[in-house]
Order: C-alpha cells, then sequence, then structure tokens
C-alpha cells in the first residue's frame, strides 16, 4: 500500500536552471525509503519541496504528489499542507533560539489542538503535561529540566530528540528527514537512528530519509533511491543497491563510502558510464 | 553540474540584486556631479558675488531667479551653489581626513595591541559617551566660531567610530596567516601595519567614510545653523538656513527651503553611493 | 554574572570621569574671556576682574582644574554667568520639558522603525521594501532644522493642523500643577483633559519630527534582523508545522529582531536627547535643556554649556550601560550573541 507517491518532479531556480529533474518515488507504510546522493544532487530540495519550504528563488516547476491517496501537490500549486512533518539537519539552529523547549512545545500544541477542534480549548498548564510527556516518549530522561532550557543551553542531540518529538506530536503520516544525524557524534548519531526506527514501528508511519551517508542509509532504510545531478540513477531495495548495484554511480558511491575503490572503475576512468 | 547550476543561479541572483540597485547609483552620481558641476560653473559665470547685494528683496522664485532672493536681495540659486563647492568639498575633506586619521589609529592600535591599545580603546570610549553634534558644538564653541574650527570638531566626533571599525577588521587581518609569514620573514610591527593590516582592512572604512561624508554635510550644516560654523554672509546652506528662519515665518518660504533641498540631495547620494559600494565590495 | 555586572559598572565610571576631564579641557580652550562677558560689554577693567576673581577664572589652570573635578563630585556643574544660577538647578527645572519631548520622540522613532522594518522584511525584495529604503535615505539625508522649518510653514502656518511652535502649551493655558513634570501626564492627573489635548496637540510635531528623522537607523538593524530570522532555520521549522504566517513574523520574526533594537536605541537617544533637541527646542520656544544649551553657546556662557555638556555625557553614559544589562537580560544568549 503506498503512502507517498512523487511523480515527475521537477524543480527550478527563477533563472530556469534545473536542480531536480522528473523525480518520482513512492514510500509505503511504515517503511522508510532513502535518498542518498552528494551534496548538490537535489536530495534536500526535494525534500525541502514536499511540504512547500523551498528557499526565495526555487520552485517546483512541474510533477505531482500524493499522500494517502490525497493529491496534494500539483506543479508549482501546493493544494493542501500534507500530514507530514519534518526533521531538519542541524537541529540547534532549527530551534527558535529566544524561546525556551517548553514554549516551542506549548506553541506547537496549542496550534495543533486549534486546528483539530475550534471550540475545544486545553489549559496550558495541561500543554505543559503534554509537552512533559512528549519528552519522555523520545527518550529523555529529565523532561521537566528541558523543557526550561533554551536550545543552546542543550547538545545537538537533544535538540533533535526535541525536534522528533515535536515532529511526532503532529501525528504524521510521513516524516521527512533531512540529514538528521549530520554533524553529531557517532555514538548520538545510533540514537537518533534507533529513535527513528523506534517511532516508526510505534506508530507505522512512513518516512523519507534523506542522506549522503550510504552507511546510515545501510541500517535504516528498506528502499533507496540514488540520485546524482537532480535525477534519481537508481531506486530499490537496500540490498539490491549494495549487492547487486545496477549503476555506474551508484557503485563509485558505494567505493567511496568503503574507502576502496573498484577496480574496474577506476581503470575506465569513466564515471557517470 | 548541479553543483555548478546553483553557483550560477546565486551569481544570477547577485547579479540581479546588483541591476536593482545601480539605477540608484546612477541617480546618485548624477545628482552629486550636476550640483558640484553647477557650484563650480554658476559663480564663475554669474559675473558677481554670492554676498552682492543686487537685487530687490524677497522676489519669489522665476525664470529670472530660479529660487528667488532672499531679505537682502542676493540671488538665492547663486548662493546655493556657491555653497555647494564649500560643502561638499567640506563633507569629502571631512571623510578623507575621518578615514585617514581614524583608520591610521585602528591600524597601529590593533598591531600594537596591550598599552596602545587599552589607551585608544579607552580614548574612543570617552569621545563616543558624548552624541557626535554635542561634542562637535561644544569642541567649537570652545575653539571659537569659525568654519575651520567646525570641520575640525566634525572631524574628531567620526574619528572614534572608524577607529573602532578599522581596529576591529584589523584584528580578523591580524590574526591571518599571511600576517604571520611577514612576521617570520623579519618584517617590523611597523612594516605590517602599514604594508599589510592597513590595505587589507581597508574595505569597510572606506564604505563607512562615503557614509561619513553624508553625516558631516549635515552636521557640519546643523554647526553653521547654530551660528558656530559658517558666519553670514558667507554662503553655505546651513547658514543660509538660519538667514532665511525670520523671512520664512513671514511667508517667504524660498531662502530657507532651497539650501535644505540641497543638503537633502547631496546627503541622500553620498548615502545610495555608499550602499552601492557596500554591496559591490561585499 | 557578578564580574560581568562589575566590570561593566567600572567601565561606566570610568567613562563618566572621562567625560568630566574631557569637558574640562575642550572648554579651557575656549578663547573667548567668560569674565568680561559677564560683567557686561562696557564694564571697567576693575569690575571685569572682580568677576574673574568671582569665579576664580584668575586662578592657573591646575588649581581651576582640581576645583572643578571637587565640584564635580559633588554633583556641582557651577554657576551660569548669564542668569548667577547654579547650572544644575536651571537643568533640573528643564529636564522635564525635554524628558516629555524625547521619550515621545524615542517612541515615535521606536514604532516606526520597528514597523517599517518589519514590513520592508516582510516584502523583501519587492516594491514595499524598495519604498521604505527610499523612506530610510531621505530621512537620514533630511536636515532637522531645515523640515522643521518646512513643516512649520506649511503645517503649522499654511494648514494649521498642529499649534503654533510657542512652548509647551498653547496661550491661554495654564500649566498643570506640577507632578511627574511631563504636562500631558500632569493634566490627565489633575482630571483636565483639555489642557491635556493642548498640550499633546503641541507636542506632537516636535516629537514627530525627531522621531521620523531618528527612526532610519532603526528600521535598518530591524529589516535586516528580521530578514534573518525570517530566512532562518527555526523559521522553516515552524513554516513545516504549518504555523499562520502571523504567528511566524511575531513569534520567529520580530521577536529575534527586536533585541539588536535594544541597542540601537541608545543612539536614538543621543539624537532626541540632545543633538536634534537642541535645534528643535531652539525653532520651537520649548523650554527644555537644549533651549537652554542654544542660549549658553549665544551668549558664550562657558559654564552653561559646560554643565549642559557634562549633563549629556554623563547621563549618555548611564542609558548606554543601562540598555547593555538590558540586552544582557532580554538575550538569552548573551555570549552567542556578539557572534550572530
Amino acid at each position: 500500500m503506498s503512502l507517498l507517491t512523487v511523480r515527475g518532479l521537477s524543480i527550478q531556480t527563477r533563472t530556469g536552471a534545473g536542480l531536480v529533474r522528473d523525480l518520482s518515488l513512492d514510500v509505503r507504510e511504515g517503511e522508510v525509503v532513502g535518498i542518498v546522493g552528494e551534496s548538490g544532487s537535489g536530495k534536500t530540495m526535494t525534500a525541502l519541496s514536499l511540504l512547500g519550504l523551498l528557499p526565495d528563488g526555487v520552485h517546483v516547476s512541474a510533477g505531482e504528489a500524493e499522500l494517502s491517496g490525497q493529491r496534494f501537490l500539483d506543479g508549482p500549486r501546493l493544494l493542501m499542507r500534507p500530514n507530514a512533518t519534518m526533521i531538519f539537519q542541524n537541529p540547534t539552529a532549527a530551534l527558535n533560539p529566544t524561546m525556551r523547549i517548553g514554549a516551542q512545545l506549548v506553541r506547537l500544541l496549542r496550534f495543533l489542538d486549534r486546528s483539530a477542534d475550534s471550540n475545544g480549548r486545553r489549559r496550558n498548564g495541561d500543554r505543559h503535561d503534554r509537552a512533559a510527556a512528549l519528552l519522555s516518549s523520545v527518550g529523555i530522561d529529565d523532561p521537566a529540566a528541558v523543557l526550561g532550557r533554551y536550545p543552546h543551553q542543550l547538545s545537538g542531540g537533544m535538540n533533535q530528540r526535541v525536534m522528533i518529538a515535536m515532529a511526532i506530536a503532529a501525528r504524521p503520516s510521513l516524516l521527512i528527514a533531512d540529514e538528521p544525524t549530520t554533524g553529531l557524534d557517532v555514538t548520538v548519531q545510533a540514537q537518533i537512528l534507533g529513535l527513528i526506527r523506534a517511532t516508526v514501528a510505534e506508530h507505522g508511519i512512513g518516512v523519507l530519509f534523506v542522506s549522503h551517508d550510504m552507511g546510515v542509509i545501510a541500517q535504516l532504510c528498506q528502499r533507496v533511491a540514488v540520485m546524482y545531478d537532480g535525477e534519481i540513477r537508481e531506486f530499490a531495495g537496500v540490498d539490491d543497491v549494495f549487492h547487486r548495484p545496477r549503476d555506474g554511480y551508484t557503485r563509485e558511491l558505494l567505493a567511496a563510502a568503503s574507502d576502496q575503490p573498484l577496480p574496474e572503475e577506476v581503470a575506465d576512468g569513466t564515471r557517470t558510464g | 553540474m548541479a553543483v555548478v547550476d546553483a553557483g550560477a543561479d546565486l551569481r544570477g541572483n547577485v547579479v540581479s540584486r546588483l541591476r536593482m540597485g545601480n539605477p540608484a547609483a546612477v541617480v546618485a552620481f548624477a545628482v552629486l556631479g550636476t550640483i558640484l558641476v553647477l557650484g563650480i560653473v554658476v559663480p564663475m559665470v554669474a559675473g558677481s558675488g554670492s554676498v552682492a547685494q543686487e537685487y530687490q528683496g524677497l522676489l519669489p522664485p522665476s525664470l529670472e531667479h530660479p529660487f528667488g532672493t532672499d531679505r537682502y536681495g542676493r540671488d538665492v540659486f547663486l548662493r546655493c551653489m556657491a555653497a555647494a563647492r564649500i560643502d561638499i568639498a567640506l563633507g569629502l575633506a571631512v571623510a578623507i581626513a575621518v578615514l585617514v586619521i581614524g583608520s591610521l589609529i585602528g591600524a597601529i592600535s590593533a598591531t600594537f595591541g596591550r598599552g596602545i591599545d587599552a589607551v585608544v580603546m579607552r580614548a574612543t570610549d570617552v569621545l563616543l559617551a558624548f552624541p557626535g553634534v554635542v561634542l562637535a558644538l561644544v569642541i567649537t564653541a570652545s575653539l571659537g566660531k569659525n568654519p575651520w574650527y567646525a570641520a575640525i570638531a566634525v572631524v574628531i566626533a567620526f574619528v572614534p567610530l572608524l577607529v573602532r571599525l578599522t581596529r576591529s577588521k584589523a584584528l580578523e587581518v591580524r590574526s591571518a596567516d599571511y600576517i604571520a609569514a611577514a612576521r617570520l620573514s623579519g618584517a617590523s610591527t611597523w612594516q605590517v601595519a602599514v604594508q599589510h593590516v592597513l590595505p587589507n582592512s581597508f574595505k569597510y572604512p572606506l564604505v563607512q567614510s562615503t557614509l561619513v561624508a553624508s553625516w558631516a554635510i549635515l552636521d557640519f550644516a546643523a554647526l553653521s545653523f547654530l551660528g558656530v560654523g559658517v558666519q553670514p554672509p558667507d554662503a553655505e546652506w546651513g547658514a543660509m538656513i538660519a538667514e532665511g528662519v525670520g523671512d520664512n515665518l513671514l511667508g517667504s518660504w524660498w531662502p530657507s527651503f532651497f539650501p535644505g533641498l540641497m543638503i537633502l540631495l547631496t546627503a541622500a547620494s553620498f548615502q545610495v553611493i555608499g550602499d552601492w559600494l557596500d554591496r559591490r565590495l561585499r | 554574572m557578578l564580574t560581568t555586572t562589575g566590570k561593566r559598572a567600572g567601565v561606566a565610571l570610568l567613562s563618566i570621569l572621562g567625560v568630566a576631564v574631557l569637558t574640562f579641557f575642550i572648554t579651557q580652550l575656549l578663547p573667548g574671556d567668560p569674565a568680561r562677558i559677564a560683567a557686561g560689554q562696557y564694564a571697567s577693567a576693575d569690575q571685569v576682574a572682580q568677576v574673574r576673581a568671582k569665579y576664580g577664572l584668575d586662578q592657573s589652570v591646575p588649581v581651576q582644574f582640581a576645583q572643578y573635578m571637587a565640584d564635580f563630585f559633588r554633583l556641582d556643574l557651577g554657576t551660569s554667568i548669564r542668569t548667577d544660577q547654579p547650572v544644575r538647578d536651571e537643568l533640573t527645572s528643564r529636564l522635564p520639558a525635554t524628558l516629555e519631548l524625547g521619550l515621545t520622540a524615542l517612541l515615535i522613532a521606536v514604532l516606526l522603525g520597528v514597523g517599517l522594518g518589519v514590513t520592508a522584511a516582510v516584502h523583501r525584495y519587492r516594491i514595499g521594501d524598495r519604498l521604505v529604503q527610499i523612506f530610510v535615505v531621505l530621512a537620514s539625508a533630511t536636515a532637522v532644522f531645515w523640515i522643521a522649518l518646512v513643516a512649520i510653514t506649511t503645517l503649522v502656518n499654511g494648514w494649521g493642523i498642529f499649534n503654533s511652535p510657542t512652548g509647551r502649551l498653547p496661550r491661554g493655558f495654564a500649566p498643570p500643577d506640577h507632578v511627574t513634570g511631563l504636562y500631558v501626564v500632569d493634566a490627565l492627573l489633575a482630571g483636565d483633559p483639555q489642557t491635556a489635548g493642548a498640550a499633546l496637540r503641541t507636542l506632537l510635531l516636535p516629537a514627530l519630527l525627531l522621531g521620523v528623522l531618528a527612526s532610519p537607523s532603526i528600521v535598518k538593524i530591524v529589516r535586516s534582523a528580521t530578514i534573518r530570522a525570517l530566512e532562518s532555520d527555526f523559521a522553516r521549522t515552524s513554516r513545516s508545522f504549518g504555523y499562520p504566517a502571523r504567528s511566524i513574523l511575531v513569534q520567529d520574526g520580530l521577536r529575534n529582531s527586536l533585541l539588536p533594537v535594544i541597542t540601537n536605541v541608545g543612539l536614538v537617544a543621543g539624537f532626541v536627547l540632545a543633538g536634534g533637541d537642541v535645534i528643535i527646542e531652539q525653532l520651537f520656544a520649548w523650554p527644555g535643556i537644549g533651549g537652554y544649551a542654544y542660549s549658553s553657546l549665544q551668549e558664550n556662557d562657558l559654564f552653561a554649556l559646560r554643565g549642559y555638556v557634562i549633563a549629556i555625557g554623563v547621563a549618555y553614559v548611564l542609558i548606554n550601560t543601562a540598555l547593555e544589562f538590558v540586552y544582557g537580560w532580554a538575550d538569552p544568549r548573551v555570549n552567542l550573541a556578539e557572534g550572530s
């Protein structure tokens, strides 16, 4: 059962340069799909476009996307907000530096309450408790203390947990993760990946996981799309991509990841095949 | 390819921004150039001095007297143009003086550090403890009511700003690798300061000094308006406005209106050019 | 925290001392003879000598300096030559008028600056932004004494929108009982809305002029800070949750762009309480300390002008120190703020 379907997505700059060309992929319920590629390959733009978060001067020029059978993206128009949330690279910058964590969570909960039920008003004290519960659910031991802190007083890993807690709070059917572990310590990275895996298992949501790191992709994803220069070069199960790569660029990427160049590639000298 | 494309897009953005900024800069240069040329040509061809009282008093603007005449029967247009030379030259002179003195002190302070730096910083602290115009006002009042003293006072009021700016930029430069290389190759501290630190930390002070020219024109005119700068009957925009206050209250707006308009056009042009330089050099 | 507080207080004290010393050395250069002016144009050499002795001007410079510093520590700003009154008392009695004008102007400058800065940021690189930029250039290139004259000609004499520039109240109104010294507030406290309205209408034009001309630096700083905030990662996070634009503008934009305004307020206060204030008070016959400085300047009243400059310098140091504390208290990132 397909949860997210993207067909023919193209992203352009104002000057007409193509950043992503004719991209199609899908995510099933309870599945983690990776997008892997080097920086500038268009993977982050793809992720941002699904939530209408493209930066100034960049826009979707063609393509469409559906979530749970509902069309939400039609070319340059975002028809509706998909029931999806996103976590980002550099979690500390992704949180408002002048608001305590508690205030940011309460702000989200108030917003969610209002959009879910226009006349149901809940008290702020109640939201504070729910915020604490949310933090516990992402493995934060001392929620009360964290709620009173500002983002710059917390570690990157802790802030990413907070972001995940916020992303889950909205009860999305799809979670988009853009390099969520890049820049974190290896041990913290493993914890965050574990948390994402647990979240998928618990809530049965789909995840679109963007990364440049083949190792992370291999640990987490069921299927993976390999992107290069704005195009998907290969989209298949993780086992196939890792053990029977069909594309020359995929092989090169795998070689770079394992730091062992494949002999025939070096001899051949051609990169893109 | 994608990387190259993204780069091209960025460059496209910068180019379009520059294109957006350009018309304003062109207009600013044109306005400033026109005023400057008229300031040189008009008094030369007018045949009479800017203080000559040869017409009927308080004639409103007309073809013969585009800016009208003042209470003493002097042509306001001629006086405005005669004043342009003084005001623009003064704005530029102050800006250059501030730039040279300020960046020199700033670079020396940053290069030598320690004692000299501490003294310079405390001195700028104290000078910056006064609002600029008040400092210039009390200096001029103490030195004597004279345009030269007013100009010196304006320079003193703005130097601390440039010292601070150059110093902070120079400190960034000082820690750069090529300075260490110069030191290792045996250059003296003075040589390092003059040959390396100063030129490389010059960019921001240069932009800033364009803005200083704009502020200096405003402050100098204010000092003249308050009676401590250029003295009547000499033509200077601020002094002309002060002379026109009485006419203005009696219903003749032109003797004070046009000098103020000249200040506005000139100061605005310097501001726009400063913004444009800022974007160009960044 | 304690050490930073102590350090800031120490720097402030040093600066205040510096203000006193510098003011003495600047005014000591005054070539005019204050004793001759005080004694009057037709006074005999004997009378001049008497005055000179009276003000201690016959002493050597070091002795004068020692006396001056001793007075300074006793908060004695000397005696006006023109009026023979203590300068401190004259300034104190005129301070409320300047505060009423200056604080109103400051309020206008901040409201206008934040409003226009945010507008420009929301419409960034588009027509609304361009218009605000044009306002910024024009307002920062306008001479306050000129625009005040133009405003008096048109708005007061031409169209009669504002009251005549004849002080704090139009003719026929008696000042309200002194409570705060701010006429509008005092009149309201006294239950006299008519006088309050008249005072406000008289106050509005000079305050608007000062406020509008002081606003460009705030516009610039709010615009760039708001753009930075709206294009930040955390604003993107907010958009990813679908928060309304208004919430993003206030919570993510404004919240982060108001901090730099605090540091800028010091500079603006320098203009509305001192620089522009001297000119505006003179043109509007406003009985504050700026007008006092103007009269002292015209009559070469060395001691009065010196007292005014010291008072302004000290006030400026205190305002900026206070703002530093406010900034440290308002910004949770105190240490990170420098870099951003």
